[in-house]
């Protein structure tokens, strides 16, 4: 027989009533930092034109850091922006603009102007490392107003990179059935930050974790200048390999590309490139780079020609732009060069996504296999492409030719953008009367005459728009 | 009597009416009297083909029945298409309105040009069958019949149309080699490949393909490249389709800047982007060449010859070569004209031509199975495979020839399946990824490949691919050990097929 017990049922209620209070549904408008973008991104493949304006309502979180409080949210939510505004009272709104943003993590630090009190919006402040299976909530926000509060489950950590990054970084991940997340939904733990949502698919999502966010603002909090997240140089592959980060590229001196890693950081290496963690049994080196900041140094135990041997390494600051293809844009428009009929872009992964949420397949394969393997076999400076030819008297013959990557330009091969724009500047004076572009993958040579390249230019750009 | 005005003209009309029908009845009859004579020469083939799947080559794709149509040419060989022949394991044929089934095999097939000529054991088959001959030379418009077995009925179709393009173009059954052919609006369809197509009683062309996205575009193959393949067997033995491995970029001689700038005072000739190592025109062609004549032809800016009346691809001139031959071109290089002649070879590349073998090579260690990579492999994919690829694999299929970095290469090598075993499981991911190197040598081709590895005893080998970043660290010694285990285990005849140049369809000796 069941005895009822008055005081169990108090302590019941008292625990209820406590966890309700811990995990309580914010109000949309005043609580939460709800922000209206209104971006235009370029159209990459037309890069004079730009595309429709969106709008969109991301969430932007108040984290509480060494006594101080930053507005983050996710650096594609904000990217390409034209205005922000949030809205402080039901007919109040003010003005955001970007402190700072680093798309290889794909964070953004937002600044308010006017200032105004904001003491009614929820501040987070960063949770520890959060154990896996443990319960956390997922605060989405799907138009404006309207915020929902879910639970939710941290089932793994991974590894992942931003959309716009050629670097991996340890990340959270709940299963999850719900729509995509498209508005950096905030995971949260009683008022602690676990993460920030950046990614998902049909079946999981995957946040960027509070650590991550606390080493981009521990930059900000120390000296006010962004120092970005550290880089090895190489990769270490699931083998536990040294490998060049573009494969055949060039190693620091003190290693071997047949070398084998045994510790990172004084911590012994398993398999997969993991190392053991208290919390998580298990996690990625990566985890442990992270942690360091540009020009700090790290210790590495490898195993060449079968010897043991201790270095140590100086950090590099992570730049995914630096190799043949560009990850992220700097700029609000896509940089291009209209020359006699052609225009000349820099090859990116932007150009490369717009063939679609399947482009890693569907995108024409010399230019992915710029992207994917050029580096590796040898090619240097930017992969510049002749992306369009407008059809005209000076480009007859060439107005077939769609994304041809240039070999050289008057001989000079391995240019980069800045320098292909200067050498065309340059070239307008010089006694010689055409310029050859030469094309790889048997696409031959484009000959253009360099005076008539001027007016066609004035032409094309008068004809056109630009 | 006298008749009014208007009757005079009614009856006028009748009886003009009446003679052009008697008239039309007449030429009608004339113009398909032919039929009647040509007809004891048709054949409907029947064959019963297995193809190997080159992913997995031990393994053979199920069978599949097919018909199509053939001619007698003489000398005991029946014409018809090598796509309606290729990897048959059977074929009959049935002459018209006759009730018999004879055995017949393949005694020369050109995938190249999509043209096979069988035969039969018993050479009486062929008494008092009357050789159907080619008609040299053609002009649009020309009247032409279809005739053979498509689909739809069991009878002799008879279908009427006319020659309606010269055109240059891939044949679609290589999906590789670029040919004359004529476009005719009377209908081809399946069934009636390899079946002549006439103009009175002489054969204009042999029915090969036809186009599904627009109405009545059918294709013959025309008499030229037909000669050519006859005349290419007569030595019994196909050397192939010559071809150059040039590359070049149309109508930028058009261009004034492009003149002055290699010195072309007159608007003609074409560019040269690219010849391809190992071609016929290597080392006599070089990139930047201008192509200014192709034997006696002018070569205008469009790329394009007068020839067979038409302006077409100056390339056409090919389908008149024999391997051995030359070809004399006039060029302009460092703004000097010049006279090349080029000796015409057997075309390889990395995708050579399409090789349809009675198996396909193979060997693996330990489970992990290498093959070439060919266009056959590539193939397997099924319809629409150059856009159902992986991106790097379409890379090397279409880009490798220009990239220096496989210029080494004679025959890409990939690791086309794992059979499955606890000693091959870390090895899964390599699944698809193409060999570069090993123990930092570079690998060069199928033979290469094996060859290497089978010279290898020491314990530890590095393979390295063009596609993954890692490298693939075996134990050769053990997995060696293991191919005998795994041979049996997954009911593989061999370990290895390293060579195979029997054709896949069926031939004299397999009849006999």
């Amino acid at each position: 027989m069941k005895i009822f017990s008055p005081l169990k049922l108090f302590l019941k209620l008292i625990l209820i009533f406590s966890f309700q209070q811990s995990h309580a549904k914010p109000h949309a408008s005043t609580q939460i930092l709800q922000l209206e973008v209104y971006k235009q991104t370029p159209n990459f493949k037309t890069p004079w034109q730009k595309n429709p304006i969106t709008r969109s309502f991301p969430i932007a979180v108040k984290i509480k850091y060494k006594n101080k409080f930053y507005f983050v949210t996710l650096a594609q939510a904000v990217k390409d922006f034209k205005s922000i505004q949030i809205r402080t009272a039901p007919s109040e709104q003010k003005q955001v603009t970007v402190k700072w943003i680093d798309q290889e993590v794909n964070l953004a630090v937002l600044t308010i102007s006017p200032q105004f009190n904001h003491d009614s919006i929820i501040s987070f402040e960063l949770a520890p490392e959060v154990a896996l299976n443990r319960e956390v909530r997922l605060l989405q926000a799907h138009t404006i107003k309207s915020v929902t509060v879910k639970k939710t489950i941290i089932r793994n950590i991974e590894l992942d990179s931003s959309n716009f990054s050629a670097y991996k970084f340890v990340h959270y991940v709940t299963n999850s059935k719900e729509p995509p997340c498209r508005s950096a939904e905030a995971l949260f733990y009683k008022q602690q930050l676990v993460g920030l949502c950046h990614k998902s698919n049909k079946n999981q999502k995957k946040f960027i974790p509070s650590f991550t966010i606390k080493n981009m603002l521990n930059d900000f909090s120390e000296n006010a200048t962004y120092k970005g997240f550290s880089d090895l140089g190489f990769e270490i592959t699931e083998k536990r390999q040294i490998l060049s980060f573009d494969h055949v590229g060039v190693l620091p001196s003190s290693l071997q590309g047949d070398d084998f890693a045994i510790s990172f950081d004084n911590k012994k290496l398993l398999k997969r490139g993991n190392i053991e963690h208290k919390l998580w049994g298990r996690v990625n080196y990566r985890y442990y780079l992270h942690k360091k900041k540009p020009n700090e140094k790290v210790n590495l135990t490898i195993k060449q020609n079968g010897l043991s041997k201790k270095i140590t390494l100086k950090l590099k600051k992570q730049n995914s732009n630096s190799g043949l293809v560009r990850y992220y844009r700097k700029t609000k428009t896509e940089p291009y060069i209209l020359y006699g009929g052609l225009v000349i872009q820099r090859l990116s992964l932007e150009l490369l996504t717009h063939w679609g949420r399947e482009w890693r397949s569907k995108a024409p394969s010399q230019l992915l296999y710029l992207l994917n393997l050029g580096k590796s076999r040898g090619l240097k400076g930017h992969a510049l492409m002749i992306s369009q030819v407008f059809s005209d008297e000076t480009t007859r013959g060439y107005d077939k030719l769609k994304y041809a990557v240039i070999h050289s330009v008057d001989n000079k091969k391995e240019l980069k953008f800045k320098e292909l724009k200067d050498l065309l500047q340059s070239t307008k004076n010089e006694s010689k009367s055409s310029l050859r572009f030469k094309l790889m993958h048997g696409n031959g040579s484009i000959i253009i005459n360099k005076k008539e390249a001027q007016e066609v230019t004035k032409r094309i750009s008068n004809i056109y728009s630009f | 009597m006298i008749l009014p005005k208007h009757s005079i003209q009614l009856v006028a009309c009748i009886f003009i009416l009446t003679l052009s029908n008697y008239q039309g009845k007449a030429r009608n009859k004339t113009s398909l009297d032919f039929v009647r004579k040509v007809r004891p020469s048709l054949y409907k083939i029947y064959t019963t083909s297995q193809g190997v799947d080159y992913r997995h080559p031990w393994k053979f794709s199920p069978l599949k029945r097919s018909t199509g149509t053939g001619f007698y040419i003489g000398k005991n060989l029946i014409m018809t298409n090598a796509h309606v022949v290729t990897n048959a394991k059977s074929i009959f044929v049935q002459r018209d309105k006759k009730a018999h089934l004879e055995r017949a095999y393949v005694e020369f097939i050109a995938h190249d040009s999509d043209l096979a000529v069988l035969s039969v054991l018993d050479k009486k088959y062929f008494e008092n069958v009357r050789a159907l001959k080619f008609q040299e030379g053609f002009k649009l418009n020309t009247v032409s019949h279809t005739i053979g077995f498509p689909r739809g009925g069991e009878q002799l179709s008879v279908t009427k149309g006319i020659i309606s393009r010269v055109a240059y173009n891939t044949y679609v059954h290589s999906g590789m080699s670029k040919h004359t052919l004529l476009q005719v609006d009377s209908a081809i369809n399946p069934g009636n490949s390899g079946g002549p197509v006439f103009h009175k009683e002489k054969v204009i062309g042999v029915a090969f393909q036809s186009k599904h996205d627009g109405q009545n575009i059918g294709y013959m193959i025309p008499p030229h490249v037909v000669n050519r393949f006859l005349e290419d067997i007569k030595d019994g033995y196909y050397d192939t389709h010559p071809t150059t491995g040039l590359f070049i970029n149309k109508w930028t001689l058009g261009n004034k800047a492009v003149r002055e700038y290699y010195g072309q005072t007159t608007v003609e000739g074409v560019e040269v982007t690219f010849v391809e190592k190992n071609s016929s025109a290597h080392i006599h062609i070089q990139e930047g060449d201008i192509l200014l004549k192709i034997d006696e032809y002018p070569i205008g800016v469009d790329g394009k010859i007068y020839f067979l009346n038409e302006r077409v691809d100056f390339r056409a001139i090919f389908d008149l070569k024999q391997i051995g031959q030359s070809i004399n071109f006039v060029i302009l290089r460092n703004k000097q004209k010049k006279k090349v002649s080029v000796e015409l070879k057997p075309y390889t590349s990395h995708f050579s031509s399409f090789k349809n073998k009675r198996q396909g090579r193979f060997v693996h260690y330990g489970g992990i199975v290498f093959t070439p990579l060919t266009t056959d492999w590539l193939r397997m994919a099924g319809d629409n495979w150059k856009k159902k690829i992986n991106p790097f694999l379409n890379y090397l299929f279409y880009y490798s020839k220009f990239d220096p970095s496989f210029s080494h290469i004679e025959e890409f090598v990939i690791v086309s399946e794992l059979l499955p075993h606890p000693a091959n499981s870390p090895y899964r991911k390599f699944k698809h990824a193409v060999v570069e190197s090993l123990n930092d040598k570079k690998v060069t081709s199928f033979s290469h490949f094996y060859q290497l590895v089978d010279q290898k005893t020491n314990n530890f080998s590095k393979i390295k691919f063009f596609n993954r970043k890692e490298s693939l660290i075996i134990n050769l010694p053990t997995l060696k050990k293991l191919t005998k285990e795994i041979t049996k285990l997954y009911g593989l005849k061999k370990a290895r097929v390293l060579t195979n140049n029997l054709d896949g369809s069926v031939v004299k000796g397999d009849l006999k």
